[in-house]
């Protein structure tokens, strides 16, 4: 397990100082998927540099599986690194070693014997199905392929920490299932610790156990994925959901505009045709969006109902169907109103 | 003395122009010259000029180990080398070749001047191939638990290397050049031969002779430094 306590770094430019990262705590349990979130310029890859220690932190501490990372002297932080596996982006190997020695890599560098480091590069490729590429240079390889010999040299130390900075960027949606795939497998197989760092929230519905939100450098909010998005009022919660597209200004006008968040697994296919039922008005549906996510059923929708329909009704049916709602707009003298809060990613 | 001077002073008196028949005597060996100067003067320059380069990159604010200062003295260093024409650098540091090689003229008292002038190229050509490998390679080595000299070896070196080949060659010929410059100091081969023939002499035919062998020469080495790159990049 990992354990950020109080993480901070400033970088200072002559008589510019800048806190890129402020008092950060996070905790990942070993064999849980943390996934940190958040616009560029959040400090996701400051963040990232000092978990691995590329950067050195300000103040704060890092500590995995009891080790105390930070304030560790050159060597034994090269020794202390080989706790934590950092996965980088897809394109980044050494273009002139084949698959098989770009992960022999860390074995290398720790000084593994020959026929060691070949057993236990052979076994790394099988794990991640590039056995039979073992031989292929970089650029013989897809981005998918160059992202398994990634996670494989990430591997290869037998980490109880993964880092997964970006993983998934700049890769197309299939290689992203696979990539996606193999670190749930590796989490199974191995009990590996997962702390990703991603603006990607459709891999973080598909992975993650718990999610953060990182802004201006400070964690704003965090909590398990279920919890969160089955929460109308969390921010985090409405961002991870796939945005309805097209404006809300294209909202049909008159109504009054609900969101309605999936609130338990227990939400009925027919809610929508039933609110004509138990309401006795008629329904616009605007924009929805429902999944399944680990076996949990989550989802969103707008829906637009008549003005004159009581607010106090809609809630109470709402919630008998498992679901909340808030109102994000209604109508009122010479023009609508907006509620809600439009958060942008 | 060179194979040149010997010759030149017994042509000199029986022959107006060099014929044909004589070129080979008095170019091979000085072809032969050429090729030493060039050759002893390049692993130098490889052997000096590789560590400057690689010292230069990692001093800067973006390399493994940042020292603004130590970088920006080193750049200064390598800016004068380079800002000096040959010629002038060539007679400026005639009492440090004197007292390295004892000499001031011949192939020796050549190799210093070049050497001076060609490290500091190579180091600048080195420092910006360094500087072309994406700072995630970097990252991606030290990650991986390597000490600076291996993230120096296998990522940024190793990476780049291509790149240095391609400066070998650039310097390389850069070199040839330097030669001839230094003919004009009796350091031999071609260049001399070119200047006390071709130039003070009038000897069309061996002007012509030794303008083919320098553009051949230059060829080749542009050539087999191609052939290397296109095999050091591995596709």
């Amino acid at each position: 397990m990992i354990t950020i306590t109080n993480l901070s770094k400033n970088f200072s430019d002559g008589d510019r100082h800048s806190i890129v990262l402020d008092a950060i705590n996070l905790s990942v349990e070993r064999g849980e998927i943390l996934a940190v979130v958040g616009p560029s310029g959040a400090g996701k890859s400051t963040l990232a540099r000092c978990i691995n220690l590329l950067g050195r932190p300000s103040s704060g501490s890092i500590v995995v599986d009891g080790v105390e990372l930070t304030g560790l002297r050159a060597a034994e932080l090269r020794v202390a690194r080989r706790s934590i596996g950092t996965i980088f982006q897809a394109s980044h190997m050494l273009s002139r070693r084949t698959a098989a020695e770009n992960i022999a890599l860390p074995l290398e560098y720790m000084g593994v014997v020959r026929e060691e480091r070949d057993a236990r590069v052979l076994e790394l490729l099988e794990r991640v199905g590039l056995a039979q590429h073992a031989h292929r240079y970089p650029h013989q390889l897809s981005g998918g392929q160059r992202q398994r010999v990634g996670i494989a040299r990430a591997l290869a130390l037998r980490p109880s920490v993964l880092l997964a900075d970006e993983a998934t960027s700049g890769l197309d949606p299939d290689n992203v299932e696979s990539v996606i795939a193999l670190l749930r497998e590796l989490r199974q197989d191995l009990g590996l610790t997962i702390l990703m760092i991603t603006h990607d929230m459709q891999m973080v519905r598909k992975i993650a156990d718990r999610v953060a939100r990182l802004s201006h450098g400070r964690i704003i909010e965090s909590g398990p994925l279920l919890d969160l998005l089955v929460d109308p009022e969390s921010q985090l919660g409405n961002l991870l959901l796939p945005s309805p597209s097209g404006e809300d200004d294209s909202i049909d006008g008159g109504g009054q505009v609900w969101r309605v968040v999936y609130g338990s697994d227990h939400v009925a296919p027919t809610w929508l045709a039933a609110i004509n039922r138990a309401l006795g008005a008629e329904v616009h549906l605007l924009t929805a969006s429902i999944e399944t996510i680990r076996r949990h059923q989550v989802g969103h929708a707008t829906i637009s109902l008549p003005a004159n329909l009581p607010e106090a009704n809609i809630r109470r049916f709402l919630s008998e169907q498992g679901l909340q709602g808030y109102l994000v707009a209604s109508p009122s003298k010479g023009g609508r109103e907006k509620v809600g809060e439009r958060i942008e990613v | 003395m060179s194979a040149a001077e010997t010759f030149g002073r017994e042509a000199a008196t029986t022959l107006p122009g060099t014929p044909w028949s004589k070129l080979p005597e008095l170019l091979v060996p000085a072809f032969g010259e050429t090729v030493v100067m060039v050759g002893v003067v390049m692993i130098i320059v490889f052997a000096l000029g590789l560590p400057l380069g690689v010292i230069a990159h990692n001093t800067s604010p973006g390399g493994l180990f940042p020292r603004p200062r130590l970088h920006a003295a080193l750049n200064a260093v390598i800016s004068l080398g380079r800002s000096l024409p040959f010629l002038v650098l060539m007679a400026a540091i005639i009492p440090f070749t004197l007292l390295i090689t004892g000499t001031t003229i011949g192939i020796p008292a050549a190799i210093v001047p070049m050497v001076v002038a060609g490290t500091p190229f190579f180091a600048r050509l080195v420092e910006n191939a360094l500087r072309e490998v994406p700072p995630a390679i970097t990252d991606l080595a030290r990650a991986s638990g390597g000490s600076d000299l291996q993230v120096i070896a296998h990522a940024q070196i190793a990476e780049a290397w291509p790149a240095i080949i391609g400066s070998m060659t650039v310097n390389t010929i850069a070199m040839i050049e330097y030669s001839a410059i230094a003919g004009t100091i009796g350091a031999g081969g071609i260049g001399y031969v070119a200047v006390t023939y071709g130039y003070q002499r009038f000897d069309h035919t061996v002007m012509i002779a030794t303008m083919l062998i320098l553009i051949a020469t230059v060829a080749v080495v542009q050539a087999v430094g191609d052939y290397c790159v296109r095999r050091a990049r591995r596709r």
